[in-house]
């Protein structure tokens, strides 16, 4: 009977000798993973980020490009510099590659008189190591410059062809920009960012917009209502 | 805005300008007047074009195409390149991408003549090479204002020795 209870003595302290090993790994695991910037918390977790669906271009991050001359080189060969920054007009880059059939339609439709808000249209493809440049040279309209410049895809942040940036010279700013398969797209696109840049309300910063609606500091608006109160108010510190 | 380089020329360009720096090709000609005074420029030599404004998509040797498009203060600047049978000659004796003052622009300088706007030829040999340098004006009378850009574009040319390929 001794030795039973001895045994099973043993047993029992080995078990709380696991148990504690496990809960120890456990914590370490959990402080590793906060450290790491992860929460198993579900009401700390950030939503899943918004994807767009397939064959969408997803949306640029980190804001509009900086707004930048093109230099590269001519679809003929030799030096080529285009002047945007400080131009006197607005100026539609349309970033084209030619193997792209959404492409295809642009580089065929340019051919021809095309108006986007009277800008001036400039066609930017990538750098010949990256580009057919004979290709090129076959569906070069005949009215619309072309530069090959892959450091204008990478100073626009463009990733995806056809894309459409519309800069704005004197502004030295882009007015609108994103992905279209027709010109109809392409005007319904930068008509929209025209209105919108030029909506006073959404010129003003988040503060100027707050402060305009009377929200200041400490506004009441600002913290989030206590769960179950009956008539929704506020949180005091 | 950055320098742009090629056919041993480069230029400094200024913000608000853009050019093409390219070898000649058999389609684009040089106008009949040069034709008549000097041999045509050679296949595969330096065309340079400058201009304050927007550059069409084809320009000729000597901006054919483009002073129709020109304003006021526009300033196109033309640098083509002949050959080396022309070195030596009384027509390019002068050394050096040349100066250009207001009162060298002429109407009557013009290739095609366009009202109200006027231009500026010059030959001359840098770096071993013989060129010729045509500079338009979109105004005759605003010569006064747009000389002196001239000169500074002018100053931001630099050639080196090429040999034509």
């Amino acid at each position: 009977m001794a030795v039973a209870v001895g045994l099973l003595a043993s047993v029992t302290a080995l078990l709380a000798v696991m148990v504690i090993s496990l809960l120890r790994s456990h914590a370490e695991i959990l402080k590793a993973l906060h450290d790491l910037g992860v929460t198993l918390d579900p009401s700390e977790r950030p939503a899943a980020a918004p994807r767009t669906a397939v064959g969408v271009p997803a949306p640029r991050t980190g804001g509009p490009a900086r707004v930048e001359d093109l230099a590269g080189v001519a679809p003929g060969g030799g030096a080529t510099q285009i002047a945007v920054v400080g131009a006197e007009h607005r100026t539609l880059l349309a970033f084209l590659t030619t193997g792209c059939l959404t492409c295809r339609s642009f580089w065929e439709s340019l051919a021809g008189p095309v108006d986007v808000m009277g800008a001036r249209v400039v066609i930017v493809t990538k750098d010949p190591s990256e580009e057919s440049e004979s290709s090129v040279r076959g569906l070069a309209p005949a009215e619309v410059p072309v530069i090959m410049s892959s450091s204008a895809w990478d100073g626009y942040g463009v990733e995806v062809a056809p894309y459409f940036v519309l800069v704005d010279g004197q502004e030295r700013s882009v007015v609108g920009e994103g992905a279209a398969a027709t010109w109809e797209q392409v005007r319904q696109l930068l008509n929209q960012a025209v209105a919108d840049a030029s909506d006073p309300r959404r010129r003003l910063s988040a503060e100027e917009a707050l402060a305009a609606a009377g929200v200041g500091p400490g506004h009441g608006s600002l913290r989030p209502p206590i769960s179950g109160s009956p008539d929704g108010d506020q949180a005091t510190a | 805005m950055g320098a742009m380089e090629d056919a041993g020329i480069r230029i400094d360009m200024d913000p608000g300008w853009e050019g093409q720096i390219r070898r000649r090709t058999p389609g684009l000609a040089a106008s009949a007047a040069d034709r008549a005074r000097v041999p045509p420029p050679p296949i595969g030599g330096a065309v340079v074009h400058l201009a304050n404004f927007p550059l069409p998509a084809e320009v000729g040797d000597f901006g054919g195409g483009t002073a129709e498009q020109m304003r006021a203060p526009h300033i196109l600047i033309n640098l083509v390149e002949y050959d080396d049978a022309s070195i030596g000659s009384a027509l390019f004796a002068a050394e050096g991408l040349p100066r250009i003052a207001p009162g060298d622009f002429d109407p009557a300088t013009m290739q095609r003549t366009i009202d109200g706007q006027s231009g500026a030829q010059r030959f001359f040999t840098a770096a071993g090479r013989p060129f010729c340098l045509y500079v338009v004006l979109g105004s005759h009378l605003r010569r006064f204002r747009t000389g002196p850009v001239v000169a500074d574009a002018l100053g931001r040319i630099e050639i080196a020795e090429s040999p034509i390929d």
